[in-house]
């Protein structure tokens, strides 16, 4: 499978991309953008199977991006790994259409435990 | 609304032994010398709570952090600003649950140099926790706004 780690941060998404390979996802290829602009346009071009995304980011955050993928038709796997872990954001997220909100700090075991049932 | 200094250590010690797997170790008062370089990341905490939660850490450690984030040797500055950033992120982000309201968190800023202050005008300084890392030393501060936020540099 596909997966594209979306977050401002290359540190973090460095992060991410170890705890999935920790976590046993290792297998699959893994893309990264450092906005939610530049998401979208990878997205359009080449549609991946999950999305990994931060949500505060600048010019377009987490949310913005996932709402801008369901109004284009786009029905792209999305979840949040995100240091916001409000309730405010988790209702927001689900019904926007994200299957997920891992908050930050996360170790590989949560990863294997929110990720199987979406990459399986 | 009084923020526990246990809380805020129990948040910092996990964001940094989950994410870099380094040990934060609380000390009761600063070791860093004067003209030593420190880098500052702010991250601002904005809604039914305002204020401020700032990590002051010294290059060597923050170059130590970001090494560990990004899996390289020799991190380049703007890879430590950014590792330091979210480092302040991840810190801020929990802390917020533990604020009343509905608050959401700001993009860090970072500030680096020598002998620098981060001030909040019209504010509190509600927590000041110290820590060393690896022989480094780290702060961490909670400051409280009043009404609205600025902040100066001095």
């Amino acid at each position: 499978m596909r997966i594209l780690i979306v977050d401002d941060s290359r540190a973090m998404r460095n992060i991410v991309r170890r705890r999935l390979r920790e976590a046993g996802f290792g297998d699959h290829a893994i893309e990264e953008a450092g906005t939610g602009a530049e998401a979208l346009t990878q997205i359009k071009a080449a549609e991946p199977d999950l999305v990994m995304s931060d949500f505060n980011m600048p010019d377009m955050n987490g949310l913005q991006l996932l709402q801008r993928l369901r109004s284009d038709g786009f029905k792209t796997k999305f979840g949040f790994v995100t240091s916001e872990g409000s309730d405010e954001l988790k209702n927001a997220a689900n019904g926007a259409g994200a299957l997920f909100v891992i908050v930050k700090p996360f170790t590989p075991e949560i990863f294997q435990q929110v990720l199987k049932p979406v990459l399986s | 609304m009084h923020l526990e200094s246990e809380d805020i250590r129990k948040v910092a010690e996990t964001v940094w032994s989950t994410m870099l797997g380094m040990e934060l170790a609380p000390v009761e008062a600063p070791s860093n010398a004067k003209d030593e370089e420190f880098l500052t990341a702010c991250v601002s905490i904005i809604g039914d709570w305002e204020g401020i939660t700032v990590l002051h850490c010294s290059a060597p450690l923050a170059r130590t952090a970001a090494s560990a984030m990004l899996g390289t040797e020799e991190p380049q500055s703007d890879e430590v600003r950014d590792a330091l950033g979210e480092l302040a992120n991840m810190t801020g982000g929990n802390i917020k649950p533990l604020l009343p309201g509905k608050c959401e968190l700001s993009l860090p800023s970072i500030i680096e140099g020598k002998n620098h202050q981060v001030t909040m005008p019209g504010s509190e300084l509600m927590n000041h926790l110290y820590f060393e890392c690896q022989g480094q030393p780290l702060e961490i501060l909670v400051f409280r706004g009043k009404q609205g936020l600025s902040r100066s540099i001095k």
